[in-house]
C-alpha cells in the first residue's frame, strides 16, 4: 500500500537533498571540456603558391605572416625534436572531413571537401614548390615547361611512364581535356574557374607528352593555376563515358594519377583510400591508405581528434583549430600533438555599400576606417593568431611593406586619437546623430564573430549597427544583389596573386561587396592582369594597395591563419614552409606513422 | 474498419500535394539563388552572370515556377523525385541511404524512451508522495528541461573525460554488423530518449493515477488482488491509451530531434540530408524529405487511431 510522507517533513528536509544534488552536478576538478568549435572564417580558398612565368629564382615569402613587423609566429606546441628519421611505410592516416565531397569532378566542385580527397587521388600539370609554396612551382605530371619569346605559348613536357590507376597510360590529351573543358566547359558542364582561362586562345596536344597552351596576351599567372590541386587532371577516357563526375560518387569514376585510389566509400561515414602500388613517383607514398572520417560537427570532430579517432584535423571551414582549443591541446596534450599555424591568406573585412549615402561620403569610410581597434579584433577573436594587414597578403609581395601599413592612420595604438578624429570626422560628415546600418554576415561563427566586433566598433563613433547573421545562399545573393547595406565577410583568394582580387573590386562583378565602379581599379586591375613582369605587377598592385588604403575603400580587419593539428606520431606532414595550401596540395605521398 | 482505412489513406493525397506545395512556395521564396550557390562554391567560385544563367538553364530553373512544380508533382506520381541539384545523386537514392539511419535511431529512441518511462511512471504512480516519487519527478522535470543537443554534448564530453573513451560515429547497417550498429546508435538514441523518456514518465504517473482512482481498481483492491495483478492486468491497458497518443504524435518530434543527433554523432540521417538540402537549396531533396516526413507522421497517427482501437475494445471505427 502507498505511504503518505507529510509535507511538513519534506520541506523540512528538501533542502538537504537539493543540496546533495547541485553538489554532485558541480564541476569536477578536473580539465573542463574544450569549447565547442568556432569555425574560422568561410571559404577556404587557399592560395597555391605564387609562380615566376619566365624563371628567374624565387624568393621566398615568410613561412608564416608577421602582425605588425613582427617575428613569425611559431608553432604553438613545437614538436619534440627528433633526429632525422628514416620513414616507415604502412599504417592508415585518418583525416577528419567536414562533409561529402559533392562529386569528384575538381573541374566542377572546387569547395574543399572535394579538393581534399581529389588531392590525394590526382595529380596536376604542376605543384607548389615545397619551402616556397606561395611562390614557386615544381612539376608534378609534367617533368618541364618553356614560355616561347613573347610569352604567349607556354610548352609542357610530361613525365613518361604514369598510369592512370585503372592501367591505362596518362597522355597529353588527358591534361588537354581537363584543362580545355574547365576554361570552356560548355552549356552541360558548369566550371567555377572558367574566369582563370578566359586568356587562354588554345590548348593543344602535340604529341602525347607535350602540350601546348596558347594565350591572347602574355599571361603572368597561369602556372599558378596549372600548380593548384582545383587544376586537377582527370582522365579524359573515364570522364567522357560518366558524362559528368560531378554528379557521380561512383569508386569506379574516381580514378586518377595521384598517390593513392579509391578503395571504399560511405557516404557520410568515411572515405577510405588505398596505396597506388604503380604511383610514378617512385617509393612514395609512405602510408597503406587515408581515411576521411566525415564529422560534422565541430566540437564532435575536436573531440574525436583529442580522443586518438583521428590523425590530422580537417581542411575548411568548421574544422580549424580555435584559440580555446589550442588552449586545451597545450594544456592536455602539449607533447602528444602540435598545432600548425599555417598562413592561409583569408582575410575577415567590412565593405560598406556605396550605394548607401553614408558610404559614399570618404569622411564617413574615413571614420570607420580609424575607429577599428585591429589589435583587439586579432587578439580577442583569433587568440593572437594572425596578422593585421592592408588589402593584400602582409609580408608579400602584392601588398604595401609592412612599416608603410603600420603607419597608416587607424593601425596606431593606443586608440584614443583614432577615435577622437573618427568622431569628428563623423560630425564633419553632418552625421552627428549617427545613422543605422545593418551588417550583413554569414551565419557561420567566424563571420558573425567579426560582425559583432565592427557592431561594437561602430557604435563608438555614434554608428548605430546591427548584426544580420545571413545564410550562405542569401548572402551571396545580397551581395549579387546589392541590397546589402553593409557586410563583414571573410574570404580567401584561390590564388596568392592579384587576379583573384579583381572579382572583390572591378566593376560589375558579383561579389563587389563596396558596389564600386572605380576607373582606376578597373584600369589597374586590367593592366596588372596583363603584364608578365612580376616585379611591375608587385608594383601596380601595391599602387592599387595603397589607393584602396587612402581611401578607406574597405575596412580590412584581419588575416587569418588556418590552424590544423596532428598528433606527434605523424611525420613528414605538412611539408615545405607551412602555408596552408601547401599542406593540402601534397597528397600526404610524403607523410608517414612514427608508431 | 477497412473502410476506415481507406478513407484514411485517401485522404492522404490531399495532405501530402499541400505539403509539397507548401514546401515548394516556401523555398522558392527563401532569399538565395541555388545558381549562386552551385557557381559560388561557397565563396570559392568567381560568380558571372553566364555562369549563373548556364545553371539555371541546365537545372531547368528558368522554366515558370508552376511548370516547375507540376513537373515535379508528375515525377513524384511516378515516384521519382528528381535528382539533388548539389551532387546529382537521385533523391529517391538519397533517401533509400540516409532513412535507414533515421528510422533505426528513432525507433531506437522510442522503444528506449518507452522501456525506462513506463516502469518509472508507474513506480512513482504507485508509490506517490513518497522519495522515490518526488526523486523520479525531479528527474523527469530535468529531462524535460534538457535540450537534447546538450544532454548529447554532455554524454560525449563525459564519456570521453570520465571514461577516456570516445563512442564510434557513424553508420552502420543492423544486418551487416549489429553490434557496431547498436554501438554506434545507443549514445545518440540515449540523448534524444532522454527528455522523451522523462516526458512520458510524467504522462503515463499522472495517467496511471487517474485509473487507479476508477471505481473498478477499488473493486479489484477490495476483492483482495495482489499490487501486481491491479496495476498489471487491470489498470495499465486503460492508463497506456493516452501514452499511445502521444507516442504517435511524438515521432513527428523525435524526427526533428534526430537532426541535430545526426549532426552530432556523424550518422548520415535523413535529418542531415534535410538540413544539407535547405543550406544548399537543394529543393529536390527538401521536397522529397519532407513529403516522406509527411507520409511517416500520417502513417504513425493512423497506427496510433488503430491501436487504440485495440487497447479499448468500446472503440470502433467506421
Amino acid at each position: 500500500m502507498r505511504k503518505q510522507t507529510s509535507v511538513q517533513a519534506f520541506l523540512r528536509t528538501a533542502p538537504l537533498v537539493t543540496a546533495l544534488i547541485l553538489a554532485s552536478c558541480a564541476p569536477a576538478a578536473s580539465q573542463p571540456p574544450p569549447a565547442p568549435a568556432a569555425p574560422v572564417a568561410s571559404p577556404t580558398s587557399s592560395p597555391p603558391p605564387g609562380a615566376t612565368v619566365v624563371a628567374p629564382a624565387p624568393t621566398p615569402s615568410p613561412a608564416v605572416r608577421p602582425a605588425t613587423p613582427a617575428a613569425p609566429a611559431p608553432a604553438t606546441t613545437p614538436r619534440p625534436a627528433v633526429a632525422a628519421e628514416t620513414p616507415r611505410r604502412g599504417g592508415v592516416l585518418r583525416v577528419l572531413q567536414r562533409a561529402d565531397p559533392p562529386g569528384f569532378d575538381p573541374r566542377q566542385q572546387i569547395n574543399v571537401d572535394v579538393w581534399g580527397v581529389i588531392s590525394a587521388t590526382n595529380n596536376a600539370v604542376l605543384q607548389p614548390e615545397p619551402g616556397n609554396a606561395t611562390k614557386g612551382v615544381v612539376g608534378d605530371l609534367a617533368q618541364g615547361w618553356e614560355y616561347s619569346a613573347d610569352g604567349k605559348k607556354l610548352t609542357i613536357r610530361f613525365k613518361n611512364g604514369i598510369k592512370w590507376q585503372d592501367g591505362t597510360p596518362f597522355t597529353a590529351e588527358d591534361a588537354r581535356y581537363s584543362l580545355w573543358t574547365q576554361g570552356y566547359p560548355g552549356k552541360d558542364l558548369r566550371s567555377p574557374r572558367a574566369a582563370f582561362f578566359e586568356n587562354v586562345r588554345d590548348i593543344k596536344a602535340i604529341d602525347p607528352l607535350t602540350m601546348e597552351i596558347s594565350f591572347k596576351n602574355p599571361d603572368p599567372v597561369f602556372l599558378k593555376v596549372l600548380a593548384d590541386v582545383r587544376q586537377s587532371i582527370v582522365p579524359k577516357h573515364i570522364v567522357e563515358k560518366a558524362g559528368d563526375l560531378a554528379f557521380n560518387r561512383e569508386s569506379r569514376y574516381l580514378v586518377g594519377t595521384g598517390p593513392f585510389r579509391l578503395d571504399d566509400y560511405k557516404p557520410g561515414v568515411v572515405l577510405k583510400l588505398k596505396r597506388n602500388d604503380s604511383y610514378f613517383k617512385q617509393g612514395l607514398p609512405y602510408l597503406d591508405g587515408l581515411e576521411y572520417l566525415v564529422v560534422r560537427d565541430a566540437a564532435t570532430g575536436f573531440a574525436a581528434f583529442r580522443a586518438g579517432r583521428a590523425d590530422i584535423t580537417g581542411v575548411g571551414t568548421g574544422t580549424f583549430i580555435t584559440p580555446a582549443q589550442k588552449s586545451v591541446i597545450e594544456r592536455d596534450l602539449k607533447d602528444k600533438v602540435t598545432v600548425y599555424n599555417l598562413a592561409a591568406d583569408i582575410f575577415c573585412a567590412f565593405w560598406g555599400n556605396t550605394a548607401v549615402p553614408a558610404w559614399a561620403d570618404k569622411k564617413v569610410r574615413e571614420a570607420v576606417f580609424l575607429s577599428v581597434d585591429r589589435q583587439a579584433a586579432l587578439q580577442n577573436i583569433e587568440g593572437g593568431l594572425g596578422a593585421v594587414g592592408s588589402a593584400f597578403p602582409p609580408g608579400g609581395p602584392w601588398a604595401m611593406p609592412l612599416q608603410e601599413v603600420s603607419a597608416l592612420p587607424g593601425y596606431r595604438q593606443p586608440k584614443d586619437q583614432d577615435i577622437a578624429q573618427a568622431k569628428k570626422l563623423i560630425a564633419e560628415s553632418g552625421q552627428s546623430s549617427g545613422f543605422q546600418t545593418e551588417i550583413y554576415a554569414r551565419s557561420q561563427a567566424g563571420d558573425l564573430k567579426y560582425a559583432e566586433f565592427m557592431s561594437n566598433e561602430l557604435g563608438k563613433i555614434g554608428i548605430k549597427a546591427t548584426v544580420r547573421p545571413t545564410q550562405l545562399a542569401a548572402f551571396d545573393d545580397a551581395i549579387a544583389r546589392k541590397t546589402h547595406s553593409s557586410a563583414v565577410a571573410c574570404g580567401g583568394t584561390s590564388l596568392n596573386d592579384p587576379v583573384d582580387y579583381t572579382r572583390y573590386f572591378v566593376s560589375g562583378s558579383a561579389q563587389n561587396y563596396l558596389n564600386i565602379s572605380d576607373k582606376f581599379l578597373d584600369d589597374s586591375f586590367g593592366q596588372i592582369n596583363s603584364t608578365v613582369d612580376q616585379s611591375k605587377r608587385a608594383a601596380l598592385t601595391q599602387d592599387v594597395d595603397r589607393y584602396l588604403m587612402k581611401n578607406f575603400m574597405f575596412v580590412p580587419i584581419a588575416w587569418q591563419f588556418a590552424p590544423r593539428a596532428s598528433w606527434n606520431y605523424v611525420r613528414g606532414w605538412p611539408p615545405g614552409d607551412g602555408h596552408y595550401i601547401q599542406s593540402i596540395n601534397n597528397r600526404y605521398e610524403t607523410a608517414w606513422l612514427a608508431r | 474498419m477497412y473502410r476506415y482505412i481507406v478513407r484514411r489513406l485517401i485522404a492522404y493525397v490531399p495532405v501530402l500535394i499541400g505539403v509539397s506545395l507548401l514546401i515548394f512556395v516556401v523555398l522558392r521564396v527563401l532569399p538565395g539563388d541555388v545558381a549562386m550557390v552551385i557557381v559560388g562554391q561557397g565563396g570559392e567560385g568567381t560568380i558571372t552572370e553566364n555562369a549563373l544563367e548556364s545553371v539555371r538553364a541546365q537545372l531547368g530553373l528558368n522554366k515558370p515556377l508552376p511548370l516547375q512544380y507540376l513537373e515535379w508533382l508528375g515525377r513524384f506520381v511516378t515516384l521519382d523525385l528528381g535528382r539533388s541539384l548539389h551532387n546529382g545523386e537521385p533523391v529517391t537514392a538519397l533517401i533509400g541511404r540516409s532513412m535507414p539511419a533515421t528510422m533505426e535511431l528513432t525507433l531506437l529512441t522510442a522503444v528506449m524512451s518507452l522501456l525506462i518511462a513506463v516502469p518509472l511512471g508507474v513506480v512513482s504512480a504507485i508509490r506517490q508522495e513518497t522519495w522515490l516519487d518526488y526523486t523520479l519527478r525531479v528527474i523527469s522535470i530535468a529531462g524535460i528541461a534538457a535540450p537534447n543537443f546538450w544532454v548529447g554534448l554532455l554524454l560525449i564530453l563525459g564519456l570521453l573525460f570520465v571514461f577516456h573513451w570516445f563512442p564510434p560515429l557513424g553508420y552502420s547497417s543492423f544486418v551487416e554488423d549489429p553490434a557496431s550498429n547498436l554501438q554506434k546508435l545507443v549514445w545518440p538514441a540515449l540523448a534524444m530518449g532522454a527528455s522523451f523518456a522523462a516526458f512520458l514518465s510524467r504522462m503515463t504517473r499522472s495517467c496511471v493515477l487517474e485509473v487507479l482512482s476508477q471505481d473498478y481498481i477499488r473493486t479489484a483492491w477490495s476483492k483482495g488482488l495482489r499490487e501486481r495483478q491491479v496495476v498489471f492486468h487491470h489498470a495499465l491497458k486503460n492508463a497506456l491509451l493516452p501514452v499511445v497518443t502521444l507516442l504517435g504524435v511524438q515521432v513527428a518530434l523525435l524526427l526533428g530531434g534526430a537532426v541535430v543527433m545526426e549532426k552530432m554523432f556523424a550518422i548520415p540521417g535523413l535529418g542531415l540530408a534535410l538540413v544539407d538540402g535547405i543550406h544548399h537549396r537543394d529543393y529536390p531533396v527538401v521536397q522529397g524529405i519532407i513529403v516522406l516526413f509527411s507520409m511517416i507522421v500520417l502513417t504513425v497517427n493512423l497506427l496510433v487511431d488503430l491501436t487504440y482501437a485495440w487497447l479499448d475494445p468500446r472503440i470502433r471505427y467506421l
